[in-house]
């Protein structure tokens, strides 16, 4: 019965039917592209997908990492003169890596978002993006009519999902890259926003979350999936404030968000409408897995998170680590200005422990002191442990991260490696085998102009890559990616 | 959204009362063909559910559709012809009803989930208002409708 009425009975009282493009008004901006920075070329898209039989390896790839590393993130950024002026608004490229005893392949293909292809037919952008007017746009008819599938990827099933936020998931073949269609778990669910971080529960199934900062009132949708694709679970939370947030974190019984202090007020795109108001503070949200109607909200000063490391729990504590943003001139400002070749002066994220004492409600916050973002980690973790992510060690990087970083909660910064100064790193991914940990993260040398995937011990950063597999071509920089090892 | 197409056999009198009472004028004169295209539709099944109105009150409730058509969708354009209508002003909802089940399914946030449009093509910040959609039958009328 019962859950259908459930869902329709929990949103009764929204009476949200606001669609996504009254969000962004109709306006005519100058859209040109410039190239003032040496790095552009990695924010400046590309209009086909790559095909590369054999990459050239340098050193010895091991067996035990042998599988395919995807990666996603936007790369359509013009079309017929028009310039999209926000690093999130380009239609997501999903990247595969086949790495196997042959070498190292590298196939690519746009994800075939219905916007994609109205927008391939029509041989010009059509809708509005998240931070771009489009001329003379055509009116969405829902949420996935402007998805981009451009932030994240997830193995389920047999199927590769390649995630945005503001809908649903794609799923791909995760062999070919072949767009399959949207993600639809329930005709209730069609088309509601479906974040790009959900997150594993030990038997199978998955959590996650949809941000709706629109309508009479701020909500967070959240969903429980079984391993099967049903949905078994699902919560409409009104929110205390409109902020800004992109992933969450878990521990046992816990699902945790930080409401950001990175308001949605009124803007002429969805990004635009967002301001920051440090008066307000920011939310941390603790939503009990087994009541998920019932959320409790923690004050804490206003920052602003994108990731989160690993959450757990002892006691009445729950601890989690974050990578922390002072404010948020990332989003609001940072990502255009790369787009339109700026350099942007932006402070990096810190990696920063939230311990909530769920009794007293006090929430402490420890402040590392070390720059990481894309943090990621075992998930087979209970407490405290090593989280890898991109770092930035030459002072000149304003914006992204030139090197990879391990840090403990306890121990602190424990390795890093920096590629050069004229490199960006990008997100790390840790592979697991019985015998060995690694990390794969792809790079772009903008000195050389060239991109390329390397491989570490993920304990022994700073002696190197042990292998490395350079293009002579340049990646469009991305957001996330997966790796899903041969033997699995 | 629902339509009541009920009201086809009031607006079809009305018509003939309109062209009793103005005898004095010639056919040509007061009643003019209305065509309608739709295009842009992706999904060939189901039916087109097309409400025609004639006054803000009708469009703005739902109620007393001047003339209602439900027209199987077979490729990606379709074209209505409501025959002849008074000349005045007009305005036209319209849903795909994919799965026939009567009503535009929305999913859980109140989002649609089956395509839709209005006259002129309005609707970004949700349902356009009357003055939005309507346009004037004052000659033969051709007008069409993006499906999103």
């Amino acid at each position: 019965m019962k859950r259908r009425h459930f869902i329709a009975g929990s949103l009764a009282a929204s009476g949200t039917v606001l669609l996504p493009n009254a969000l962004l008004a109709a306006n005519n901006p100058s859209l040109t592209a410039t190239d003032k920075t040496p790095w552009q070329k990695g924010f400046a898209g590309v209009p086909e997908p790559f095909n590369t039989n054999s990459l050239r390896i340098e050193g010895k790839w091991p067996a035990d990492a042998y599988g395919s590393f995807y990666r996603n993130g936007p790369a359509r950024m013009e079309r017929n003169g028009t310039r999209l002026q926000h690093w999130f608004d380009g239609d997501g490229m999903v990247h595969r890596f086949n790495i196997n005893a042959k070498g190292i392949s590298h196939r690519s293909q746009f994800v075939a978002t219905e916007k994609y292809l109205r927008e391939e037919t029509a041989q010009r952008f059509l809708y509005n993006t998240t931070g771009t007017l489009i001329p003379n746009a055509s009116n969405a008819r829902n949420n996935d009519s402007v998805n981009v599938a451009n932030t994240a990827l997830l193995p389920w099933q047999d199927e590769l999902l390649a995630l945005w936020e503001g809908g649903s998931a794609y799923s791909l073949n995760p062999e070919t890259l072949t767009t399959q269609g949207e993600k639809i778990w329930s005709d209730e669910l069609a088309h509601v926003p479906f974040s790009a971080h959900p997150l594993l529960e030990k038997d199978g199934s998955l959590w996650n979350f949809g941000f709706l900062p629109y309508g009479k009132e701020a909500r967070l949708l959240i969903y429980h999936i079984s391993p099967n694709s049903k949905v078994i679970g699902f919560s409409n939370i009104v929110l205390p404030q409109r902020g800004y947030f992109h992933a969450f974190a878990q521990t046992t019984d816990y699902l945790i968000f930080y409401v950001s202090a990175c308001i949605y007020e009124q803007g002429e795109t969805f990004l635009s409408a967002f301001h920051w108001r440090p008066e307000v503070g920011s939310k941390i949200i603790v939503v009990n897995k087994n009541a998920l109607d019932k959320p409790r909200w923690f004050d804490v000063p206003a920052e602003f998170v994108f990731h989160f490391g690993n959450a757990w729990q002892d006691n009445n504590n729950i601890h989690v680590v974050m990578a922390s943003y002072k404010d948020a001139s990332l989003m609001l400002n940072g990502m255009h200005k790369v787009m339109v070749g700026e350099q942007p002066e932006i402070e990096h994220a810190h990696i920063t422990i939230a311990n909530i004492d769920l009794q007293s409600g006090k929430v402490t916050l420890n402040e590392s002191g070390v720059n990481l973002e894309f943090p990621n980690y075992s998930p087979d973790a209970a407490g405290p442990t090593t989280i890898y992510g991109t770092h930035a060690a030459s002072p000149e990087h304003k914006f992204l991260g030139d090197s990879l970083a391990a840090i403990h909660p306890d121990k602190g910064l424990l390795n890093r490696y920096c590629f050069g100064a004229k490199v960006i790193a990008e997100e790390p991914l840790l592979i697991s085998s019985t015998k060995n940990s690694y990390l794969i993260a792809s790079y772009y040398n903008y000195d050389k102009q060239h991109s390329g995937i390397a491989l570490f011990h993920a304990n022994k950063l700073n002696d190197g890559p042990i292998a490395q597999a350079a293009m002579n071509y340049v990646l469009p920089l991305g957001f996330h990616g997966c790796f899903v090892p041969d033997n699995a | 959204m629902k339509f009541n197409h009920s009201h086809k056999t009031f607006g079809t009198y009305k018509i003939l009362g309109t062209l009793l009472f103005s005898s004095f004028l010639s056919l040509n004169a007061t009643a003019h063909e209305l065509v309608l295209q739709v295009d842009q539709i992706t999904k060939t099944k189901g039916v087109m559910m097309i409400a025609l109105y004639n006054s803000a009150d009708s469009y703005k409730g739902n109620k007393n559709v001047f003339n209602g058509q439900k027209v199987a969708v077979t490729q990606g354009t379709l074209t209505v012809n409501f025959g002849d209508v008074p000349a005045g002003d007009y305005a036209i909802k319209l849903y795909h009803d994919e799965n026939e089940n009567g009503e535009m399914d929305k999913n859980v946030i109140g989002i649609p989930t089956e395509g839709y449009g209005f006259s002129n093509n309005g609707g970004a910040m949700g349902q356009p208002s009357f003055d939005e959609a309507k346009f004037s039958v004052t000659d033969k009328t051709a007008i069409s409708i993006h499906l999103r």
